[in-house]
């Protein structure tokens, strides 16, 4: 699968927040993106999960435009800024409720994702009694449940403890070998070195390969 | 059904509140109101029937009048129990309600990224259509509660609709219009209560976008009720008047649901509320037509309650 971006614009009241970006994102690779707060790079996964839509430019998977303003791209999983779930339900019941729309795992899939996040044994506290790291395994749960081929990871370790880091990172590395194309975004270059393929640094707009000299 | 009660309870209450209070006035306050005029009568009779009476200006009344007109029809037990009862003050309140359980259904998926979780699953338009049906399920509270009230009526009623014989039966309320639709009356009276119903739900889904409380939301759609009331009775009232010399105010009347049956041409009232919904319809498409533009209102709401 590839993910092909062609001279992509975005912009917000006639300021560019993405300038004319292309790059190529294959299956198989975990890609990080480090950049600064406002540098575009939540927004860039945005236009890439159909949720804003660029003002020219293009987003194909495998030559497939989802970007139509409606749409959505087909077999992805988000997992992007502070996470807000509805709070009078449970984990289990937030993650139920996303799960019934498309029907594709059961009650065995809900599980495994939350055994892989290590939240498993707090399924059942209402989301409003969630400490933040337990609403950011909850997100993350919520993008690997139904086994997309492409995730999407905007700042996925923020306030999780290092021993389920650890755990999320190998189930990603595991991820990379069955094929699928990663893409994590972040501030801290350190979240990634151990577990990126390729790093991308995006700085006003603008995507690039890392300096390693920084 | 516990997950139907769980989802559904403020609903509920709220219906089963009302129909308690509809039931304890009907065979409360308005059964011995009728019982005391039977009484009456049979009290009249034996006083009649005594020769010293007869001459008497109540007997000569009573023997030239008849009895007085105890019994009434079902559509006059239902008007009392919309004008005499505590309900009286339902049309007040009613378009408050709607707008309120409309709004609390949508601001789950307006406090919460959910939405965002929902759009990578599903398309914007379907998942549009499943929270505006969420919402507008609300439109069928009020009809299934005077539903339930009419039922009450039917049986103190004893199911008579013959209008004929009572002086006091609903003859002196109604038009003979909607008396000759008879048992079909409820329907029509449902359906009315229907279309504004939907009016409430549009303004309620119009003002979800317009600030970020929920609280000032629900307040907000109830002053622009109040506004969409001033607007057809008072200006189009007034120009009506001053231009064509007819008075449309009580086709106009948005506050009181009831009196429907106040309106000489039920056809003209029922156009008038069906271009209001089409109107607002095309507002509220206007509104979240957009999905980026939906978005970055739900996260601009998610930094403001964080």
């Amino acid at each position: 699968m590839i993910l092909k971006i062609n001279n992509l614009v975005k912009k917000f009241k006639n300021e560019e927040v993405i300038k004319s970006l292309s790059y190529d994102f294959k299956s198989g690779n975990i890609y990080g993106i480090v950049g600064r707060n406002g540098s575009g790079k939540s927004v860039l996964l945005k236009v890439i999960a159909g949720l804003y839509k660029q003002d020219s430019g293009d987003v194909l998977f495998d030559g497939i435009n989802y970007n139509d303003g409606n749409n959505f791209p087909k077999n992805i999983g988000i997992a992007i800024e502070e996470p807000a779930f509805i709070n009078d339900l449970t984990g289990y019941e937030n993650l139920k409720l996303l799960a019934s729309i498309q029907n594709k795992i059961g009650k065995d899939g809900i599980l495994d994702s939350l055994t892989i996040v290590n939240l498993v044994n707090d399924k059942d506290k209402l989301y409003k009694k969630y400490s933040l790291g337990m609403k950011q395994k909850l997100s993350l749960a919520q993008a690997f449940m139904e086994k997309p081929n492409v995730l999407l990871l905007d700042e996925p370790f923020n306030g999780i403890e290092r021993v389920s880091v650890e755990k999320i990172k190998a189930y990603l590395k595991k991820l990379k070998k069955q094929n699928k194309l990663i893409i994590i975004t972040t501030h801290i270059k350190d979240d990634l070195v151990d577990l990126c393929d390729i790093l991308l640094e995006i700085d006003e707009g603008v995507l690039k390969e890392y300096d390693n000299k920084k | 059904m516990k997950n139907f009660l769980k989802k559904n309870y403020i609903a509920l209450i709220i219906a089963i509140v009302i129909i308690v209070i509809g039931y304890i006035y009907l065979f409360g306050p308005f059964k011995s109101n009728q019982i005391d005029l039977k009484k009456y009568n049979d009290s009249l009779t034996l006083f009649c029937q005594k020769e010293e009476n007869i001459n008497s200006e109540i007997c000569r009344d009573f023997s030239l009048n008849g009895p007085f007109k105890g019994d009434v029809d079902v559509l006059y037990i239902f008007y009392n129990l919309l004008t005499d009862s505590p309900l009286s003050y339902l049309p007040l309140i009613i378009a408050f309600i709607i707008s309120f359980l409309s709004l609390k259904e949508f601001s789950k998926f307006f406090n919460s990224s959910m939405a965002k979780l929902i759009l990578i699953r599903e398309k914007y338009s379907l998942f549009l259509k499943k929270i505006f049906l969420s919402s507008f399920k609300y439109v069928f509270l009020f009809p299934i509660i005077f539903l339930i009230l009419y039922v009450g009526c039917l049986i103190l009623g004893n199911f008579n609709f013959d209008i004929s014989k009572y002086a006091t039966s609903s003859i002196a309320i109604f038009s003979f219009t909607y008396l000759s639709l008879k048992s079909k009356f409820i329907l029509l009276f449902l359906f009315n209560i229907i279309i504004n119903s939907i009016i409430y739900v549009l303004l309620a889904l119009i003002t979800a976008r317009i600030t970020n409380s929920f609280y000032i939301n629900v307040i907000l759609s109830y002053i622009l009720y109040f506004i969409l009331d001033i607007i057809g009775e008072v200006f189009i009232g007034l120009i009506s008047i001053i231009l064509l010399n007819i008075d449309p105010h009580s086709y106009f009347n948005f506050l009181d649901i009831f009196s429907f049956y106040d309106i000489p041409n039920y056809f003209i009232y029922l156009g008038i509320r069906l271009l209001v919904i089409f109107i607002l319809g095309v507002t509220t498409y206007i509104i979240y037509y957009n999905k980026e533009k939906f978005i970055q209102f739900i996260e601009r709401k998610w930094e403001i309650l964080k």
